[in-house]
């Protein structure tokens, strides 16, 4: 059995070769899991039988895909960020967006960390360089990534986040988890899911199947 | 059983190996936590029907409060973190490319790049991410065992 001296120094090998070089911050890990998040509401989108394309901002097909990593404007140039479209057979095709500002019914922007928006919407917006209406989002998620347990204040700015925007629906999504925040929420009628990460199916399938039921929701009224 | 010596030295070992590589954060979180304490629920006695003294009884209350963590309850906390943000994220890269593009014959990335600026801030490689999944779980497993 190796000593706890020896343990310490294989888990500091071991730690310099799972991490990503120059991905150390707070932020780096939090871009990751909205990516993540992202790549579910996609799978969401296939297994209700949508098809998924890529594109970049100039409507291009994009050889490998730009992530935003700070809330920014869906008809900015800066880069060319991609999104992903989403085609159900005989409806408007949707949009997958990360970091993008929304106009909340106040007339303030917004940021939705992940968000999935009616294409006409998104056209209109990137050809006028304005940002869309929050009531043109079919999904907004508002992601957080936390090595520890979720604080309080995070349920209340949601909270309030949600008091402003007319999205169809707008869940919590987290890594980790709080008691306290989860009561808030579903006290206040907010859709939350905790713990969502790749190793338990069993978060992972609910928040799909939640993404599922928007999708399903999409396709019935529109 | 780790004695409360052990937990404490681990813990502040496990620190600076975070510092090493510049995520002395998660470090940060987890001290945070403890500070707040841990929540837990206290039940109290309390006297009712004391304007009639007939009808005095005793009932239970529940009150939310907090209690310090104690040293192998910080270093679970600490190797969780760990756990959190090397092993879980490994994996979550790993999910990404299932679903995001790359034109034929060319590696599959993930830019992620500042809005305001354009600068990139990294880039996700399919081929590292698969060496790196391989490191993080042999990095779970040493993980487990030290706290144990």
């Amino acid at each position: 059995m190796p000593s706890k001296n020896d343990l310490l120094t294989e888990i500091n090998k071991a730690f310099g070769l799972s991490i990503i070089p120059g991905l150390t911050t707070a932020s780096d890990i939090s871009d990751i899991f909205e990516a993540y998040i992202l790549s579910l509401i996609l799978s969401a989108a296939h297994i209700e039988g949508g098809t998924i394309a890529y594109f970049d901002v100039y409507q291009m097909i994009p050889a490998q895909f730009i992530y935003r990593t700070s809330p920014g404007y869906i008809f900015s140039k800066n880069k060319k960020y991609c999104y992903a479209e989403i085609t159900f057979p005989g409806k408007e095709p949707l949009e997958v967006h990360n970091g993008l500002r929304v106009i909340g019914k106040s007339g303030v922007l917004h940021e939705c960390d992940v968000s999935v928006i009616e294409q006409s919407e998104a056209n209109f917006c990137r050809t006028h360089n304005i940002s869309p209406r929050s009531y043109k989002v079919i999904i907004a998620v508002e992601c957080k990534f936390y090595s520890t347990t979720l604080q309080l204040h995070l349920a209340r700015e949601f909270l309030g986040l949600t008091e402003d925007i007319s999205v169809q629906s707008s869940i919590f999504v987290s890594n980790s988890s709080s008691g306290n925040l989860e009561k808030l929420l579903s006290g206040r009628k907010r859709n939350w899911e905790h713990m969502v990460i790749p190793s338990s199916h069993k978060t992972v399938n609910r928040l799909r199947s939640k993404f599922q039921t928007a999708f399903q929701n999409y396709k019935a009224i529109y | 059983m780790l004695t409360s010596d052990e937990s404490e030295q681990i813990f502040t070992e496990l620190e600076k190996i975070l510092a090493k590589q510049e995520m002395s954060w998660v470090a940060d979180q987890v001290n945070e936590q403890i500070r707040l304490g841990k929540p837990v629920q206290r039940e109290i006695e309390e006297k009712e029907g004391i304007a009639n003294p007939s009808n005095r009884r005793k009932a239970k209350v529940t009150y939310p409060t907090t209690v310090e963590y104690l040293p192998n309850e910080k270093l679970d906390l600490l190797v969780n973190a760990i756990k959190a943000v090397v092993v879980d994220t490994a994996l979550m890269e790993k999910e990404l490319f299932k679903f995001f593009p790359s034109k034929e014959g060319q590696p599959k990335q993930i830019i992620f790049c500042e809005d305001e600026s354009g600068a990139i801030a990294h880039t996700l490689l399919e081929e590292e991410g698969k060496s790196r999944i391989k490191n993080a779980k042999i990095l779970k497993g040493l993980l487990d065992e030290i706290g144990k």
